[in-house]
């Protein structure tokens, strides 16, 4: 059975003049364990398919089943129990803001465990998982660095155990030693069977974990594959430009 | 947040004025050395042995009338920003989140309530809830309650959509964990500096409708009566508006040193300072 | 001889240096890159040379000479004739660049008649040539619309034609990619490798990117905290880097991009 089924979903939004296509008959499978990247530029849909993902968009048509839940015809109480079991958790781009500035790195972690009623006391193993010293356990997000606290927020996704873990541009805001560090951390949980929905405008930077590759363009999905047949033999040509526009070292010195 | 609060000199300083405020309200009736209803034959008479502070047009012990004033004007003061407080904060922090209607009915009750000239609607209910202390302090409540909702309102908006809340969200928060884990800590020093503002116009406003006869009636004393009967006989006894006055700043002023108190250390700003100073006694 | 020409170029901020000496020459329709992440540097050399160096920050060593003229203590006159007619720039965010409430091509055109000092009429024909030459697709349109109408990469060509409109020298494109969408970026960068043969134009590209700085340059030079750690031909760089920082940038690419699918095709 797939972690994560969506099939025909449309979202749309109402807009002054007619209605404005987010998504249009996006079909997407994920297996427990899998890694999956999805490619968007500007107005691909992308952020909308991750916020219909986690119930924050409504979707207009189709069906979105997370472990065997059809969550997409969920209510706002239904929704909200079954995101206290866990399951999906969700890492955002800005590691500045998704840090709340007056709760201590320990009250951020602790906190999916509270929302579940849990005592929450267990957070420390999870700093050690992302690499963080458990000193800063007592510290407030705006003592940490911009990598740090991406961890951090990585870490927070991890606290209830999810078997999927949405990511929204993990790495774009930060340097290429915490990108390395990031990436290195999301492989390992990768390798460790947590499933990864990783998106991205940087096809670059998902090729190198991502056991298949999504790519949406204007709200459809054009193309969807296992990584390696999807930059060697792209069948889309919106596939093949995204190929040739990503900077690459060996093109560098080849060119 | 209240060790905090005392943590620092100025919010010391202020909660020490407000607790002479406190006991001023709830002995100063006791401590009155004369009746202040009681006139006497001498009129408007400079400070003396007998009488501290002078008497009034009415030969009445001025001492005894702030004193026994005091409990009036306080009561009235913390009432009026109650009602405030309870009728515009907290449809001001559900107006975010209870949906369009309620934020659409609620925005243009405040928009009406800031159009309505005041005093017609003070005399609108004393009319309709009959004359009363309390009658008049809740409508001076909710006249003052929009200035509440608008501030608790943009507060929670500039949360609201933030990712930490988000990520609440995704995780199973209801709407009542979210205001109490992150909103509420954002939303309170807006709402302290303008309930410090309300304290000090309480104190006026309520004298302002004795004139009317609403509210306190003439003879019972209150600060801001005492001031405003004053205010008529400068000629005789200058420095009489003094001592009212400075009753009703040094409230003020003391409510507006606490709720700054209260932003300097609500927020992240204020727990590095805590958490610096128990890291600091930890490795001592 | 050299168009620009940094030698030991060192900044500082209130006596405390920023930039450790930076050391390159650009050579007439040449191209250097400099990789560096936030606060290594880059920016503020970029900006020395350009003259627009922060408050109270100051060149405090070694030289910047451009197109034979040592740029030392001269008045701020001068360089505003220099700018834009000898050396030009082009940053990250565009849109921040431009006035919201004029059209794109009122702005350009009134760089063309401050700079060139061409009339109204030939100063609005000439910034739609301009336009044009950063090929946007129907520059009489464009020259009428306003910047929101326009998307990132649509203004950053806009930027482009009204930083070359003077027929500058130099052109430094400071992260003048890094918003962009992939595409686009891989279109501006096209755009700019053909300016420089077109017209002769010299490049400082300045990027995060060892990628995108690679691609375009023929020297590299490679900043971390003030300090370039590496400095060389990008074939030096790419395939025998000194310093662990370069290791770091191009085992992110192997390791972690998808440079690993590309060696097995």
């Amino acid at each position: 059975m797939s972690l994560l089924e969506v099939s025909d979903l449309d979202v749309h939004y109402r807009r002054r003049r007619g209605r404005l296509h987010a998504l249009r008959n996006v079909s997407l499978r994920l297996d427990p364990g899998e890694t999956i990247g999805v490619i968007g530029e500007t107005g691909s849909g992308k952020s909308t398919l991750a916020r219909a993902v986690l119930g924050l968009v409504p979707p207009s048509s189709g069906r979105i089943v997370i472990d065997g839940e059809q969550v997409s015809s969920y209510g706002k109480r239904q929704w909200q129990a079954f995101r206290r079991r866990g399951i999906l958790q969700y890492v955002f781009q800005d590691p500045l803001r998704s840090l709340d500035p007056d709760l201590t790195i320990r009250e951020s972690l602790a906190e999916p465990l509270r929302i579940q009623g849990r005592t929450g006391e267990n957070v420390r193993k999870y700093l050690d998982r992302v690499r963080l010293s458990e000193d800063l356990l007592d510290r407030l997000p705006a003592e940490l660095s911009g990598g740090q606290r991406q961890r951090v927020a990585v870490a927070r996704a991890l606290v209830s155990e999810p078997k999927l873990i949405l990511l929204d541009e993990p790495v774009s805001a930060l340097d290429a030693a915490n990108r390395v560090k990031v990436l290195e951390l999301l492989k390992e949980l990768r390798d460790a069977g947590t499933a990864l929905l990783f998106i991205s405008h940087d096809l670059g930077s998902v090729a190198g974990i991502a056991d298949r590759i999504a790519v949406l363009y204007q709200g459809e999905l054009v193309e969807d594959g296992p990584t390696r047949q999807v930059i060697t033999e792209p069948r889309h040509a919106y596939t093949k430009l995204l190929i040739d526009s990503v900077p690459t070292l060996r093109k560098a010195v080849t060119a | 947040m209240p060790r905090r609060v005392l943590g620092l000199l100025s919010g010391r300083i202020a909660v020490g004025v407000l607790i002479a405020v406190a006991l001023l309200a709830i002995l100063g009736p006791l401590l009155a050395p004369y009746d202040p209803l009681e006139g006497g034959s001498d009129l408007l008479a400079g400070p003396s042995g007998a009488h501290w502070l002078g008497t009034d047009y009415l030969g009445r012990d001025v001492l005894s009338r702030l004193l026994d004033g005091s409990r009036v004007s306080v009561l009235g003061s913390v009432q009026v920003a109650l009602v405030a407080l309870v009728a515009g904060v907290v449809p001001g922090i559900l107006s975010v989140y209870l949906g369009a209607v309620f934020e659409w009915v609620t925005l243009r009750l405040a928009d009406t309530l800031i159009a309505l000239p005041f005093l017609v609607f003070a005399v609108a209910v004393t009319a309709l809830l009959g004359n009363g202390i309390p009658q008049a302090m809740f409508t001076v409540g909710i006249m003052i309650s929009p200035l509440f909702y608008r501030v608790s309102r943009a507060a929670t908006l500039a949360v609201a959509r933030s990712p930490y809340v988000e990520a609440a969200i995704i995780a199973g928060a209801s709407v009542g964990w979210v205001v109490r884990r992150h909103v509420w800590v954002k939303v309170l020093p807006p709402i302290a500096v303008a309930l410090a503002n309300t304290a000090g116009v309480g104190f006026v406003v309520v004298s302002s409708l004795t004139f009317l006869g609403i509210g306190v009636q003439p003879p019972a004393p209150t600060w801001g009566g005492v001031l405003a009967a004053d205010l008529g006989y400068l000629t005789f006894r200058p420095w009489a508006p003094l001592v009212p006055t400075f009753l009703i700043m040094a409230t003020a002023w003391a409510c507006n040193l606490l709720a700054d108190a209260i932003r300097d250390v609500s927020g992240a700003a204020g727990r590095t300072l805590l958490l610096e100073k128990e890291r600091r006694r930890v490795a001592a | 001889m050299s168009l620009l020409e940094l030698s030991n170029v060192r900044i500082s901020l209130h006596g405390e240096e920023l930039v450790h000496g930076v050391s390159f020459a650009l050579e007439p329709g040449g191209v250097v890159g400099i990789v560096g992440e936030s606060g290594s540097g880059k920016t503020l050399t970029c900006r020395a040379a350009l003259g627009i160096l922060p408050e109270g920050i100051t060149v405090t060593g070694g030289s910047i000479e451009l197109d034979g003229r040592d740029l030392d203590g001269i008045g701020a006159k001068e360089w505003t004739a220099l700018r834009g007619t000898t050396i030009s720039a082009v940053f990250q965010d565009p849109a921040s660049y431009l006035n919201p409430s004029l059209t794109i091509g009122s702005q350009i055109a009134e760089v063309v008649r401050v700079k060139l000092g061409l009339k109204r009429r030939a100063a609005r024909e000439r910034a739609i040539e301009l336009l044009g030459a950063v090929r946007l697709r129907d520059p009489a349109e464009v020259y009428r619309q306003y910047p929101h109408e326009l998307s990132g990469g649509m203004l950053q060509r806009s930027l482009i034609a009204a930083a070359i409109a003077a027929g500058p020298k130099v052109l430094i494109a400071d992260e003048a990619t890094t918003a962009l969408d992939v595409t686009v970026q891989a279109e501006i960068l096209d755009l700019l490798r053909d300016l420089r043969r077109e017209t002769g134009l010299a490049l400082v590209v300045v990027s995060h990117d060892l990628a995108v700085v690679a691609q375009l340059c023929e020297e590299v030079l490679v900043m971390r905290a003030g300090e370039v750690v590496e400095q060389g031909t990008v074939e030096q760089v790419l395939h025998r880097p000194r310093h662990e920082y370069t290791r770091l940038l191009i085992e992110e690419h192997e390791a972690y991009g998808w440079e690993k699918y590309l060696v097995s095709s």
